[in-house]
């Protein structure tokens, strides 16, 4: 489903010590990895570690400096900041019309929208009522529920979550966290969800990719997760056992 | 502040598409034998130097000023965003082709350059028009183009991207919305500017030609009588100063009522 071969990303930094000068900030170092179809795949690691650039790479919004990418279309994404991730101006029907627009597109077919927004939102777990409410109306995770039925309305055959659940609160993130398993039975999706919450990930993932500076350190099952051999990856998988 | 501003712009425009019923004469009658009259029940404004009434040049000059102003706004503006938003949502080349030419447009000097082309034209006042939207526009596609830029990388846009959403549906549904009350404000402030560029040009006989009534006109026509006859000057001027500064801070409350910043310090 997902190949990156040798992936490698840069950035040109910001504060540069020369006034015209080019240096670069290495993000991703020669990453390779691959998905299953079927497979929710969890990509672990800490701020700055470029979980996110990864993702990016993945959907396809940054071309990398080097490397492969093959990912299998169509693909959709769920962001972590549901403030900025619809746009203010639109309402709950219009959000997800988006994605049934793009769908229409590719399979070139008319549905039937309010039907399918209405089963969506029921989906998700929400009322009919909804459908015309605008983004500030809603709350959080009632808005990142609107953002995952946007991304299933799509019919996708990955969608990669960036941190998704990470802005709602731990009961919100369950719920959210059952609804998602229950979609994915559903429609047979493969997940790719970035996050630096070690729980969520064991709650949720069949495989983990632990990455720290760039590079993927680790690669495990969840079922053999007390095996990592990595030192940083011990060092995250420790650092949660002491905080409970 | 900006109902006020408002009302008087519309008061103004309503005056200038019912001319023939608001005001109480023909503007183009002459009556020689009653020039630089004062103020009376039947020209309250008094008569200029031909003898017409100043007050139904005013209301007829409203529709020179006001309409090719507007006219002159919506094509800079227009001109402006769609080079804006293609620079600010494409960047790269296209980016550097569309700035490119702005920052030479904007190394001219503008009134000079506007000179230079209704000379090269000829005298007329289509191309005092041409020759403003051809100045104005790099500047207003700048400031859009700063202005798309704040939104390109929204997480919205993100995701139609993500999706292989047409660019047609972003920049039009996604982007232009969103740079709406920025637009306005630009827009409303644009006004102002372009009355004054019009008028300045028609009180230099390079815009809108005599005897038709015109603002910046019939002040280049009070100038030989300026201390004789002082309200044929006077009149035309204070009517330019007082709609564009009307203008100018309807601009401003736009800005102020557009900005939810602004809203938080009330």
């Amino acid at each position: 489903m997902i190949r990156l071969n040798n992936v490698g990303v840069s950035f040109r930094k910001e504060n540069q010590k020369k006034i015209f000068g080019k240096e670069r900030q290495q993000i991703l170092v020669d990453v390779s990895m691959h998905v299953k179809e079927k497979e929710c795949l969890g990509i672990l690691g800490e701020s700055g570690s470029g979980k996110s650039t990864m993702g990016r790479v993945i959907c396809g919004l940054l071309k990398p400096d080097c490397g492969k990418v093959e990912v299998e279309k169509p693909i959709s994404i769920v962001f972590q900041d549901y403030t900025t991730s619809a746009n203010p101006r639109f309402t709950v029907k219009q959000i997800i019309s988006e994605s049934l627009i793009v769908r229409e597109r590719r399979e070139s077919i008319r549905l039937d929208r309010e039907k399918e927004i209405r089963k969506l939102l029921e989906l998700v777990g929400l009322s009919e009522e909804f459908s015309l409410r605008y983004p500030h109306e809603l709350s959080g995770g009632q808005l990142q529920r609107v953002c995952i039925a946007r991304a299933v309305a799509l019919q996708p055959k990955i969608i990669l979550f960036d941190e998704s659940i990470s802005s709602l609160d731990a009961y919100t993130q369950v719920q959210i966290m059952d609804l998602l398993k229950e979609i994915r039975k559903k429609y047979g999706l493969t997940y790719v969800f970035i996050t630096h919450d070690l729980s969520s990930v064991t709650y949720f993932c069949d495989r983990v990719l632990f990455l720290y500076q760039g590079q993927i350190v680790e690669t495990c099952e969840i079922a053999e997760l007390g095996k990592v051999k990595d030192e940083y990856a011990k060092k995250l998988l420790n650092s949660v056992v002491n905080l409970r | 502040m900006a109902v006020l501003m408002l009302g008087i712009i519309l008061g103004v425009i309503i005056a200038g598409i019912f001319a023939p019923v608001v005001a109480p004469h023909d503007p183009y009658k002459t009556d020689i034998l009653n020039k630089f009259a004062g103020f009376s029940m039947s020209y309250p404004l008094g008569t200029d130097h031909l003898g017409r009434c100043i007050l139904s040049r005013m209301i007829y000059g409203i529709r020179p000023t006001l309409f090719l102003s507007i006219l002159t706004m919506t094509g800079t503006i227009f001109l402006g965003m769609i080079m804006g938003l293609l620079a600010g949502y494409f960047r790269g080349f296209v980016d550097e082709v569309i700035m490119r030419i702005v920052d030479v447009m904007l190394s001219f000097p503008s009134q000079i350059m506007v000179f230079a082309i209704v000379a090269l034209l000829g005298v007329d006042i289509r191309n005092v028009i041409l020759a403003n939207v051809f100045i104005k526009w790099a500047w207003y596609a700048r400031m859009i183009r700063t202005n798309v830029m704040k939104y390109r990388d929204k997480n919205y846009i993100l995701y139609s991207k993500c999706i292989g959403n047409r660019e047609r549906y972003i920049l039009f549904r996604h982007l232009l919305p969103s740079i709406s009350s920025e637009l306005a404000v630009l827009a409303t402030l644009d006004m102002g500017w372009a009355i004054l560029n019009i008028s300045t040009l028609s009180f230099l006989k390079l815009g809108v030609q005599p005897p038709t009534p015109e603002w910046g006109a019939m002040l280049n026509e009070a100038k030989n009588v300026m201390t004789t006859n002082p309200v044929q000057m006077i009149a035309p001027g204070l009517a330019i100063v007082i709609l564009v500064a009307a203008f100018h801070f309807l601009g401003d409350a736009l800005r102020d009522a557009l900005d939810p910043k602004e809203a938080e310090y009330e």
